[in-house]
């Protein structure tokens, strides 16, 4: 049997190569933590519905940051509006840490035939959290939900709302490579939530990519001074909380008229 | 010192805010903090941006939310804690339920409170659910170098059993107490009044020249225009809040004490 003599530079290459894959295994590792509660779900996965500006959206534009995504509907009696109130208290948190600018809020209408891109995005403009709403065609809805294992049904009620829509309530959690990684309960209290998701967050550092602005975004939030600064609603479009700005001047009377004029 | 201002603003809920200024500055960047956070979590889509009971989530629903800068319409009292005791609670009503919002934080909630307290038109409180009401409540325009002014109001209890009035609060002031104007040897004085009964099915006026509440230690000027909040403490009826007015008052004028 021969040994091939090694020559003066493979020893090198060797320890080289058995140090970048250390390396790799080490940094792998701090990325992909074995965190039970945050291990990678078999659900989930990247979808295209349409967005509030009624462009095509791709749930995949949203890589590189940490996105909170649940299904519901505009007419909602409860569990949609607690849901993105415990969302407002969760940014607040996270932008005591500076940490809000991190996630993102996708909120996909299972009610598609009320509603339209427009009345999503003016009903996402009274959270101050950043969020998207998407809408589609309701078979691409049902597919969509299907895989993130989410159900719903339409129930004829005998109220002026005509039908409610019954929807399961989870909060889904996915990093930034796009997988589900949690799934938090209505229950769960807005503290859990900034729990798992800073730890996703600071997580995902490691991806070395920087937050991305995402399409169609209808919301800033942001944290100045260390104070959680809301701005709810659109640039672009006034919002009603924008004809209320100057009630408030010496605190004297409301000003009934102007927000008779903004709505 | 604006760390020492942001601190300050997020723990004006838990009443430790006086070291940090005047008593209007505060209350009025409560209410400024109290409408932001009315909006940033969504109050408005069902109560409206103004508080009215018009959001367009409750047009789409059916429903009737209330009209909040009505003070009638706090069912469980218009005190800054009842108020954000429904907050975090919610309402269970035939109809529609107002959902609970536990995860507003406390002081949180009664900056909201504050600023829904700032909407109604002041002076009076109309009484929840047929209590007792309170009128044409003001407040006197502080003299230049002194550091107290009075309130004044009329309570009015009829239909509704004997009550007390056994305290009172104002932001504007560090102490309210109640007083008397006594005529005593020919000249008039002072005294405090610890309780203020209130036969049933009465009415008491707070009137200058006679039963008033004395504000001390008012911290900054108080200049005709201004709103206040008065939080009065009443054995049987428990806490009522309103906005009140300052004004300049006509008429007759006597010295408040030396301080």
């Amino acid at each position: 049997m021969r040994h091939p003599r090694p020559d003066r530079r493979r020893p090198r290459a060797g320890w080289a190569l058995g140090l970048l894959g250390l390396l790799g295994l080490v940094a792998a590792g701090a990325c992909r933590k074995a965190d039970p509660e945050l291990r990678p779900l078999a659900i989930g996965g990247d979808f295209v519905l349409t967005g509030s500006d009624g462009q095509p959206f791709d749930l995949s534009s949203l890589r590189g940051r940490v996105v909170l995504l649940f299904f519901g509907y505009t007419s909602c009696p409860d569990v949609c509006p607690t849901t993105l109130g415990r969302l407002a208290r969760v940014y607040q948190d996270l932008a005591r840490e500076g940490l809000d600018s991190g996630i993102v809020t996708v909120f996909v209408s299972v009610d598609p035939e009320r509603d339209t891109p427009e009345a999503i995005a003016e009903y996402l403009g009274y959270f101050a959290v950043e969020a998207i709403g998407v809408t589609g065609d309701p078979d691409a809805v049902a597919a969509v939900a299907k895989r993130y294992g989410a159900s719903y049904e339409r129930v004829e009620v005998d109220s002026a709302a005509g039908y409610v829509v019954e929807h399961s309530t989870f909060l889904y959690l996915i990093d930034a490579v796009g997988q589900v990684r949690h799934l938090f309960r209505y229950a769960d209290p807005p503290e859990r939530i900034v729990e798992l998701t800073s730890k996703l967050i600071v997580e995902d550092g490691c991806h070395l990519r920087g937050p991305r602005k995402p399409i169609g975004s209808r919301v800033k939030v942001g944290a100045r001074d260390g104070q959680w600064q809301i701005r709810a609603g659109s640039p672009e479009r006034p919002r009603p909380n924008d004809a209320t700005d100057g009630l408030l001047a010496g605190l004297g009377a409301p000003a009934a008229t102007a927000v008779g004029a903004a709505i | 010192m604006r760390w020492l201002r942001g601190w300050c603003i997020a723990v004006l809920g838990l009443g430790l805010a006086a070291a940090c200024g005047r008593s209007g500055d505060r209350l009025a960047a409560e209410v400024a903090r109290g409408k932001e956070l009315y909006l940033g979590f969504g109050c408005a889509a069902c109560h409206g941006p103004g508080g009215h009971g018009d959001g367009p989530a409750a047009l789409a629903l059916g429903a009737k939310p209330r009209d909040l800068t009505d003070l009638a319409s706090f069912r469980q009292g218009t005190s800054p804690d009842a108020i954000a005791r429904t907050i975090a609670e919610g309402l269970a009503a035939p109809g529609l339920a107002m959902p609970a919002a536990p995860y507003i934080a406390q002081p949180d909630r009664l900056a909201i409170a504050h600023w829904l307290l700032s909407l109604a038109p002041a002076g009076a409180a109309p009484g929840v659910g047929g209590e007792l009401r309170v009128a044409d409540a003001w407040v006197r325009e502080s003299i230049a170098g002194r550091d107290a002014s009075a309130a004044y109001l009329t309570i009015d209890n009829r239909g509704l059993p004997a009550d007390a009035l056994v305290g009172a609060r104002c932001d504007c002031a560090a102490t309210v107490e109640i007083h008397r104007m006594v005529a005593e040897a020919g000249r008039m004085t002072m005294e405090k009044v610890p309780r203020l009964e209130l036969p049933a099915d009465g009415q008491v006026a707070l009137e200058p020249g006679g039963l008033h509440l004395m504000l001390f230690g008012l911290g900054a000027e108080l200049r005709a225009g201004q709103r206040v909040e008065l939080h009065l403490d009443f054995e049987r009826a428990g806490s009522v809040a309103l906005a009140a007015e300052v004004r300049a008052p006509a008429g007759k004028r006597h010295a408040p004490p030396a301080p």
